[in-house]
């Protein structure tokens, strides 16, 4: 069953590549953390091997035959064990290897996909120097970036997905608990990410993503710090558990010390974007629109803004940070079995901080099912 | 951060320009773990897309520009990149612009400019950089640059004594914890802990590269991930760890083993031991990189397990996981005391048995110390 998943993933990617002229392909991934996540995703993807080292290669020839190179001969084996693929390979020289087989390919004026994880940028060539500069050398083709050849194939989860969403929104919902169980005055951001990592991991999360912000007022979240809980902090953490590289992500708010009326108010705000947001969001809806459902009620809250040159979420699974981007400008419309996260951001000017709220939901024909449990209120920490 | 703390970076930069004819440097990273010449000139890790460092000749300390995303998108990060690095001129958005700018504002739009993580970097910075600046000369001056951080100053010796100290943490909780019945990713969960309350830096996920695999037969190298398999009596454990303090990692890898093992498996793992042991007592300042590895290698197939060794026998080891020098028949970096290498000697046999010993070791002027050694790890757990 698991291989057979992966192979007619394998396939599509194979009738991709017809349909779109393609000769053959190169996926590039390795276990880096990049600008939307981490990177070895494409491979483990398209062939169940979650990627070791930092570089590797997947590549799909002229015939449709997959080849797999890696450079650490310690997990060779388990490549080979794991890896649905046609042919694994050592090579410690990737660029020449690839070479090779470009010309074993009879690539030299054919044309040639490249996938490279790490951006959503189009029509820009990511591929790092030391594979790119020989690539060139040998092949006169042209070659043409692939990537949403891949994100057409991933972004409509298939059941197996969704048990493994469910499995992490879980491991998500618990991580909060924990996090308000924990957090206090005194304790740092870094211990409040020991205490999460560890109840995430108990659970089987193989990785979890956080980012936090406290203080008043607040900045952008970012690696947890020494900074220690005071009284009167705003406390916001973005928590991704990864389960079997399936990611799902929640942003949760609280206040150290009482709440005021006040900010009670302000949240409501978050929390009705957040609503409309979701309840926008419906198969066949254009993305925009789920956007402009929660700028009209942050508009309508007069004292806050809702940037519109960020989005107010994204898709999230096996890619951290995937398409399709929740923006104003968005021009696609939603499919059923996308799986997304929206997480609005509001800043209130005139107390300098921002709010964020967000959960995780699958989109579906009618109203979206959020697998997530939501967070209806500004938690207190006391 | 204090930027005094760079000050011995940035004289022995300044006087490294110089010596290699340079008008400016530009350092690219990415990756978290391969990220320590930015670091060390900065202490920025970039946890969101790629930075850029750029400085001019003969700098003044006001001169460093850090420059941060892909394609200039991470203008949220900045207000953290600031407070996490001393470097006055951080900038977020309209990356290409931003270099532009900086490359005019310091005249780099002619000479000689040395690019460290050249290799790694994409192919668009590279055209970019060729197509903006014609009459610039950019070169990749990334060994060389390595190699300049190779002898670690007292200071820095210092963060990996106590960076040792913390990895050692993970295999005394690895052997406190370690029982029947008990899951690898609960016992992950454990050292995680342990480690980050010793000490170990904290980013937004994994940041300890720890990795633990158990088996009857361990015939698997260490797996990037811990499973949900059960301890069993009998089990091998392996153990690889490589936290950081300040920046500073140093790695520890053990086989420990539940219970008594086979004779035949206690005298596979002597055969490890006593190789890594063969290749310390060679560690002493005069030998060249190269010299070791032949000894290793020659080691190995005196003890036989030359077919069976699946890792490479060390590198240095300082802000990133893997520096200069290599025990590699090519490298002919002659050692001299205050350089930090990791001697690591692993390997399996297919379906039968292995272990996996690594230890972090300064390079002394009689000889060498090792940082992380308490005991070679094949105690038993209970």
């Amino acid at each position: 069953m698991e291989r057979e998943r992966f192979k007619a993933r394998q396939k599509k990617m194979r009738e991709a590549m017809k349909e779109n002229g393609l000769d053959a392909l190169i996926i590039y991934a390795g276990k880096q953390w990049g600008a939307h996540g981490w990177r070895d995703f494409p491979i483990r993807y398209l062939t169940g091997y979650d990627v070791a080292g930092p570089h590797a290669l997947l590549l799909f020839s002229t015939s449709g035959e997959s080849l797999l190179l890696i450079r650490e001969k310690w997990d060779l084996a388990r490549a080979k064990t794991v890896g649905v693929v046609d042919k694994v390979t050592l090579s410690t020289q990737l660029a020449e290897r690839l070479c090779n087989w470009v010309d074993e390919q009879q690539l030299k004026k054919g044309k040639l996909g490249i996938i490279c994880p790490g951006s959503n940028l189009r029509g820009v060539d990511l591929l790092p120097v030391f594979l790119a500069e020989p690539l060139g050398s040998s092949f006169k083709g042209r070659s043409v970036l692939a990537q949403h050849l891949l994100e057409d194939i991933m972004t409509i989860r298939d059941e197996y997905e969704i048990r493994m969403l469910r499995e992490s929104a879980k491991i998500a919902d618990v991580c909060t608990e924990k996090l308000f169980r924990v957090a206090k005055c005194g304790v740092t951001e870094q211990d409040l990410f020991t205490e999460i990592f560890y109840t995430a991991q108990k659970m089987g999360a193989e990785n979890i993503h956080i980012s936090v912000t406290t203080g008043f007022p607040n900045y952008w979240n970012h690696p947890p710090t020494d900074r220690a809980l005071q009284e009167g902090d705003f406390l916001m953490m973005e928590i991704s558990p990864r389960f079997e590289g399936y990611m799902t992500q929640v942003v949760r708010m609280g206040v150290v010390g009482d709440i005021s009326r006040e900010y009670r108010d302000l949240f409501q705000v978050i929390y009705r974007a957040l609503n409309a947001a979701i309840s926008a969001t419906q198969a066949g809806t254009p993305i925009k629109n789920v956007f402009a459902a929660a700028q009209q009620v942050v508009a309508e809250s007069v004292c806050g803004i809702l940037d519109p040159t960020v989005d107010i979420g994204h898709g999230c699974a096996m890619d951290l940070n995937g398409t399709p981007l929740i923006t104003a400008q968005a021009e696609k419309t939603l499919r059923q079995g996308m799986t997304l996260v929206i997480h609005p951001i509001v800043f209130f000017p005139y107390i300098g901080t921002s709010f964020m709220l967000g959960e995780y939901l699958v989109v579906q024909d009618g109203a979206p099912e959020v697998i997530t449990t939501p967070q209806e209120s500004l938690i207190s920490i006391i | 951060m204090q930027k005094n703390l760079f000050m011995e970076n940035i004289a022995r930069t300044d006087r490294f320009m110089s010596e290699n004819n340079l008008d400016g440097l530009v350092l690219y990273a990415l990756d978290p773990f391969r990220s320590g010449n930015l670091r060390y000139l900065s202490n920025h890790l970039p946890y969101a897309g790629c930075s850029f460092l750029i400085i001019p000749a003969r700098a003044s300390r006001e001169d460093y520009s850090l420059l941060l995303g892909v394609l200039g998108d991470q203008y949220r990060y900045v207000a953290f990149a600031k407070e996490e690095s001393w470097v006055p001129y951080v900038k977020g958005w309209r990356l290409l612009g931003q270099i532009r700018n900086v490359f005019k504002e310091y005249s780099l739009n002619s000479g000689r400019i040395g690019v460290v993580g050249f290799k790694d970097m994409p192919r668009l910075f590279l055209q970019f950089f060729k197509e903006e600046f014609p009459q610039s000369f950019f070169v990749d001056i990334t060994n060389p640059f390595e190699q300049m951080r190779m002898v670690k100053s007292t200071k820095e010796i210092g963060f990996t004594r106590r960076a040792s100290e913390i990895a050692w943490t993970a295999v005394d909780t690895l052997k406190k914890e370690a029982k029947v019945g008990l899951r690898e990713n609960e016992l992950a969960a454990e050292i995680g802990r342990a480690v980050r309350q010793s000490g170990a830096e904290i980013r937004n996920r994994e940041h300890t590269l720890l990795r633990i695999v158990s088996g009857q037969k361990t015939d698997l190298a260490v797996r990037p991930l811990a499973s949900v398999r059960e301890i069993q009596l009998g089990d091998n454990i392996l153990i690889q760890i490589c936290p950081a303090w300040n920046g500073y990692r140093a790695e520890i890898a053990r086989t420990v083993r539940v219970g008594e093992p086979p004779e035949e498996r206690a005298k596979f793992f002597e055969k490890i031991y006593k190789c890594q042991r063969r290749i310390l007592s060679g560690i002493k300042p005069g030998v060249k990189a190269r010299e070791l590895h032949k000894m290793a290698q020659a080691t190995a197939k005196e003890l036989r397990i030359a077919d069976f060794v699946c890792y490479d026998f060390g590198h240095g080891i300082g802000l990133s996981v893997s520096e200069p020098p290599f025990l590699d028949k090519r490298d002919e970096t002659i050692l001299v005391p205050g350089m930090i290498l990791v001697i690591r000697v692993g390997g399996f046999i297919p379906k039968e048995e292995g272990g996996l010993i690594s230890d972090t070791i300064l390079v002394t002027e009689t000889g060498n110390e090792v940082l992380t050694a308490k005991d070679h790890g094949t105690s038993l757990a209970e």
